[in-house]
C-alpha cells in the first residue's frame, strides 16, 4: 500500500461533514462575499449612462494613469530588488548573512504610512511618482523577498550543481535552472506586492500622491458614499482581479519549487570576489532608505515633539483600544479560521473549495471595498450596527481571515486525521478527542494566528479610518488625525508604538522563512 | 470439555460489502477469526485496509454483519461507535499523539482514575512489549520506528481488547527491524490473549507471523487458510502468483492418470488430483533444480540474481519456454550455460480457463 496517504485521503473526501460545520462554513463564506456583492449590486443599481459619464473623465483618467504606473513600476522595482537580495543572502558568500537577513525583513515592521511619514517629514521632493514609487517599493520589497528566501532555501542545491557540471556559469545557473524553480515564489511575492499596492491609502496621501484608493476616500469623505466612491471600487476590484488571474496565468502548471524530499544541504557558495564591495555598498543603501531614514526621521520627530509636550493619557488610551481591538479582531479572525480549516483539511470537496476560496477573494480586496461595503450594508439591513465597534472587528474579520486560515491550516495539516481515529478507537467521543488530541497540538498553531491578525489589526488604517466608532481613537487614527495635519511631532508616539507593535511578527516572519521555526 | 459452551470467535464477518458509490471495494465477504493473527494479504488496492477500517468502524458497510466477541457491531445498517467496539486499532506508523509521551500515550485508553496512578501499569505494558520502562518519558520524536510501534501496540492493549487491528504496522521500519518487532508484537499479543486481525502487502511476513492468512484481491478473500496451506495448496493461479514465486506452464492431464501432468518440464506428480484436460501447472522456484546438461530438461542459462543466501536463475527451456529457479549460493551457473532442469516434489494444476 505505498499509496496509501493519497487512498487514504481520498477515502475519508467522502465521509459527510457534520452540519454545524457546514452552516459556519457557509456564513463564513457569505460574508467574505459581502464586500464583493455590495460593489457588483450598487453598480448594478446604477443608470446605464451615469457609470460611463463618471468613469470617462479626465480626473479619473489621471487616477487610473496614476494607479498603473504605480502598479508597474513599484511592482517591478520590488521584484527586482527583493529576488536579488534573496539570491544574494542565500546563495553567495556574503559576509554576515545572518544580520544582512534580518535587516532586510526589517522594513515590514515599519508600516507603509508611518514610512511615508518618515519620509516625506524629511524631504518634499518625495511628494511626485519618483517619490511614491520609492516609498512603496522600499516598504513592500520584503514581501517578495521572504518568499524567495525560502524557496532558494527548500530549492535542492544538487540541481544547481547539475547546472554546473553541465557547463554553466554562476550567471547561467542563475538564468536557466534558479530563477525558473523559483518563479512561483517570486511570483506570489508581486502579488502581493500588487494587492498592497493597490489597497495603500496612507503613505499616497501623505506623498500627495493621488490614486484609486486615496480618490475613494477622498470622495466618501466629501459626499459620503456616493456611487461614484462605489464606481471606483468597482474599477479598483477589476484591477484585484486582473492581478489575481495574471499571476494563475503565469504560474500556469509550473510545479512547486522542490521536487522530492532531500536534506536541506547547502551547497557551495557563489563567491563575490571583486564585487563584494559593490553588493555589500548596495545592500547597506537599501537598508539606509528603507530602514535608517523612515527610524531616524521618526526619532527626531519624536525628539523635537515631546520636548515640547506629550499627551500620555491620550497615548495609554489610543494603545488601550488599539490592543483590544487586535485581541478581538485576532480571536474572532481565529475562532472563524478553525471550522473554515476544518473542512479544507478534512472534507475536501467542492464545498470546502468554495469557502475556502471565497474567504480568500475578500482577503484579497482592499481594506477601502470592504469598508465602504460594510459601512452601506450595515445602514442598509443592520441600522443599529452602524457605528459600532461590531462592524469593525467584522471587517478585520473578513480582511484578515486568509492569515488565520494560512496559520490555522499549517499546524491542522499537522495532525494527520488517523489520531483522531486511534482516539475513538481508545473509548473517546468525538468530543473528547478533539479536546485530548486535536486541539493541543493545533494549539500552537491558534496562537499564531490570534498573533499575526492581532498584529493586522493594530497596524490596519484605512477600513479603521471609516469604520471605527466615533470617540474610539486607535494608535492609527490617531497617528493619521496628527501625521495628516502636519503636526509631525505629535504624531510620532504613536508611530513609535505602531513601530515596536509590528516587530515580533516581522521576526517571526523572518524566522519562519529561514525554515528555523517549529 | 463437552460441557462448556465453545467461545465466540473473535471476530465474524458476514456477506460483508463496503462501496464508496462507484464499486464496491469490498465484495460479500465472509471471514471469522477464532484466536491468535489472522493476516489479510492482497496488493494495494485490494480492499485491505478498508476491510480493517470497516471492521473497526471508520468506514460503515454498505451491507453484511460484524459480530466482535459474540457481540454485534454492525447489522442492519445499525453500526456501533468505534469508542464502544473494544477493539484495539494500531494504524500504519503507529500513530502516537506527538503531544503525550510514552506513558501518558500508553495510558489514553484508560479509564481517567487509572490513568493517575499508572506508573506502575505503564511498566507493566511497556514490559508486555519487551520495552524497558526508561522510556516512559520520552516523546514520539525520540523513539525509533520500531519503538513506536511497540508503545502503539502496549496502547492498544491496555483498555484489554479482545482483539487488535494492525493496519500495516511494520511496512515503515526497515528490514531487520521488522521481523524483530513483527515477532515482539506477536508475542505481546499471546501473553495478553488478544485475537489479532493483521493488514499487510508482505507475503512473509503474512506466512512468518499469521496464524491464519487470508488472502485478498479484488476485494474478495480467494483463500484462507494455514500459512503452509497457503502456500502449499494455493485455491487458484492468483493465489499461487501472490505468495511465493512460481512459473506458470501450460499442461495437460490424462483422465487415465489424473495424479500427474505432462507439460514442458516433463512428467510431474500433483499434489491434488486435477480434472482431465488443458491445465495450468504452477511450479514453486524452489522446486525447480539446476544440474548438469546431461540430465532433466534441456535449458540455456538467461541471467542470474545473487542474494547471498540463495539465487534465482531465469532459464529458457529448449522448447521456448521461461523458467525461473530458486538455487543454493554455491551453484550459480553463469548466463549462457548449457544445463538441465528437474523438478523436485509435487506440484499443483489448476483449470485453465482461469488466467490472472
Amino acid at each position: 500500500m505505498t499509496a496509501v496517504p493519497a487512498g487514504t485521503g481520498g477515502r475519508r473526501a467522502h465521509q459527510r461533514a457534520p452540519w454545524p460545520l457546514v452552516l459556519i462554513g457557509l456564513l463564513v463564506a457569505a460574508a467574505s462575499l459581502v464586500p464583493l456583492g455590495y460593489v457588483l449590486w450598487t453598480t448594478s443599481e446604477l443608470e446605464p449612462g451615469q457609470a460611463s459619464d463618471f468613469l470617462v473623465r479626465p480626473r479619473v483618467g489621471e487616477l487610473l494613469w496614476n494607479t498603473v504606473r504605480l502598479l508597474l513600476v513599484g511592482t517591478a522595482l520590488s521584484v527586482a530588488l527583493g529576488t536579488a537580495a534573496a539570491w544574494v543572502v542565500e546563495r553567495t558568500d556574503l559576509p554576515g548573512r545572518g544580520w544582512w537577513h534580518g535587516l532586510l525583513c526589517a522594513p515590514l515592521a515599519v508600516p507603509a504610512f508611518v514610512n511615508g511619514y518618515g519620509w516625506v517629514s524629511t524631504t518634499h521632493a518625495v511628494q511626485s511618482f519618483g517619490g511614491a514609487v520609492l516609498v512603496v517599493t522600499l516598504s513592500y520589497y520584503p514581501l517578495v523577498y521572504l518568499p524567495t528566501v525560502a524557496a532558494l532555501r527548500r530549492l535542492d542545491p544538487s540541481v544547481e550543481e547539475v547546472a554546473q557540471s553541465l557547463g554553466h556559469g554562476a550567471r547561467g545557473v542563475f538564468w536557466r535552472v534558479t530563477l525558473p524553480a523559483i518563479s512561483p515564489a517570486v511570483l506570489g511575492g508581486a502579488l502581493l506586492v500588487g494587492l498592497h499596492l493597490l489597497a495603500e491609502y496612507g503613505a499616497l496621501q501623505l506623498l500627495n500622491y493621488p490614486t484609486l484608493t486615496t480618490a475613494i476616500l477622498q470622495q466618501y469623505a466629501t459626499v459620503f458614499n456616493g456611487p461614484q466612491a462605489t464606481l471606483l471600487a468597482l474599477v479598483l476590484v477589476g484591477f484585484c482581479a486582473v492581478l489575481l488571474v495574471l499571476e494563475l496565468a503565469l504560474r500556469g502548471r509550473r510545479r512547486r519549487s522542490r521536487v522530492g524530499s532531500g536534506v536541506s544541504r547547502t551547497g557551495e557558495r557563489v563567491p563575490l570576489g571583486r564585487s563584494r564591495a559593490a553588493v555589500v555598498a548596495g545592500l547597506s543603501l537599501l537598508v539606509a532608505l528603507a530602514l535608517v531614514v523612515p527610524v531616524a526621521s521618526l526619532l527626531r520627530w519624536l525628539v523635537r515633539g515631546t520636548s515640547t509636550r506629550l499627551d500620555v493619557d491620550s497615548l495609554l488610551g489610543a494603545l488601550g483600544s488599539t490592543l483590544a481591538l487586535a485581541a478581538a479582531g485576532g480571536a474572532l479572525a481565529t475562532a472563524l479560521a478553525v471550522p473554515v480549516v476544518w473542512l479544507a483539511v478534512r472534507h475536501r470537496g467542492p464545498l470546502a473549495t468554495l469557502v475556502e476560496r471565497s474567504t480568500y477573494v475578500a482577503g484579497s480586496l482592499p481594506g477601502i471595498v470592504v469598508a465602504l461595503a460594510l459601512v452601506t450594508v450595515s445602514i442598509r439591513v443592520l441600522p443599529a450596527l452602524y457605528q459600532t465597534v461590531v462592524v469593525l472587528l467584522a471587517a478585520y474579520a473578513v480582511l484578515f481571515l486568509p492569515r488565520a486560515v494560512v496559520s490555522v491550516r499549517a499546524s491542522l495539516e499537522l495532525v494527520p486525521p488517523g489520531l483522531d481515529e486511534v482516539a475513538r478507537s481508545l473509548g473517546c467521543s468525538g468530543p473528547a478527542a478533539a479536546a485530548r488530541v486535536t486541539v493541543p497540538l493545533v494549539a500552537p498553531g491558534l496562537a499564531a494566528s490570534v498573533a499575526l491578525v492581532s498584529l493586522a489589526v493594530s497596524t490596519e488604517l484605512t477600513a479603521t479610518l471609516l469604520l471605527a466608532p466615533i470617540g474610539t481613537e486607535t494608535l492609527s487614527t490617531r497617528f493619521w488625525s496628527d501625521a495628516s495635519s502636519v503636526a509631525y511631532g505629535a504624531a510620532a508616539p504613536y508611530a513609535l508604538a505602531l513601530v515596536l507593535l509590528s516587530v515580533p511578527a516581522t521576526w517571526l516572519l523572518g524566522r519562519v522563512s529561514l525554515g528555523g521555526a517549529s | 470439555m463437552t460441557a462448556a459452551p465453545p467461545a465466540p470467535p473473535a471476530l465474524e464477518a458476514r456477506g460483508l460489502s463496503v462501496g464508496y458509490g462507484d464499486g464496491d471495494v469490498v465484495h460479500d465477504l465472509d471471514l471469522t477469526v477464532t484466536d491468535g493473527v489472522t493476516a489479510i494479504l492482497g496488493p494495494s488496492g485490494c480492499g485491505k485496509t478498508t476491510l480493517l477500517r470497516t471492521v473497526a468502524g471508520f468506514v460503515t458497510p454498505r451491507t453484511g454483519t460484524v459480530t466482535v466477541a459474540g457481540r454485534p457491531v454492525v447489522a442492519d445498517r445499525t453500526a456501533v461507535a468505534p469508542r464502544h467496539r473494544r477493539l484495539g486499532y494500531v494504524p500504519q506508523e503507529g500513530g502516537l499523539f506527538p503531544h503525550l509521551d510514552v506513558a501518558a500515550n500508553v495510558v489514553f485508553g484508560l479509564p481517567r482514575s487509572q490513568r493517575r496512578a499508572a506508573r506502575a501499569t505503564v511498566a507493566s505494558l511497556l514490559e508486555l512489549v519487551d520495552l524497558p520502562d526508561t522510556l516512559a518519558d520520552r516523546y514520539p520524536h525520540e523513539l525509533s520506528g520500531g519503538q513506536q510501534q511497540r508503545v502503539a501496540l502496549a496502547r492498544a492493549l491496555a483498555p484489554r481488547p479482545s482483539m487488535v487491528l494492525l493496519d500495516e504496522p511494520f511496512s515503515s521500519l526497515d528490514a531487520g527491524l521488522r521481523e524483530e518487532t513483527g515477532r515482539a508484537v506477536v508475542r505481546a499479543l499471546r501473553r495478553r490473549g488478544a485475537a489479532a486481525l493483521l493488514v499487510t502487502h508482505d507475503q512473509g511476513e503474512a506466512l512468518s507471523l499469521a496464524d491464519q492468512v487470508a488472502v485478498m484481491h479484488s476485494g474478495r478473500l480467494l483463500q484462507v487458510g494455514r500459512p503452509a496451506a497457503v502456500y502449499l495448496s494455493p485455491a487458484d493461479e492468483r493465489v499461487a502468483d501472490f505468495v511465493g514465486l512460481s512459473v506458470f506452464l501450460d499442461g495437460t492431464v490424462a483422465g487415465s492418470a489424473p495424479g500427474a501432468v505432462r507439460c514442458a518440464l516433463g512428467e510431474i506428480g500433483l499434489r491434488s488430483p486435477a480434472p482431465a484436460g488443458p491445465v495450468r501447472v504452477a511450479v514453486r522456484a524452489e522446486q525447480v533444480q539446476v544440474t548438469s546438461a546431461e540430465r532433466g530438461v534441456a535449458a540455456e542459462v538467461l541471467d542470474t540474481s545473487f542474494f547471498g543466501h540463495d539465487a534465482t536463475v531465469r532459464v529458457r527451456l529448449a522448447t521456448g519456454e521461461l523458467v525461473v529457479a530458486r538455487t543454493p549460493a554455491g551453484v550459480v551457473p553463469l548466463p549462457g550455460e548449457r544445463v538441465g532442469v528437474v523438478v523436485t516434489g509435487d506440484v499443483v494444476a489448476f483449470a485453465s480457463d482461469r488466467r490472472p
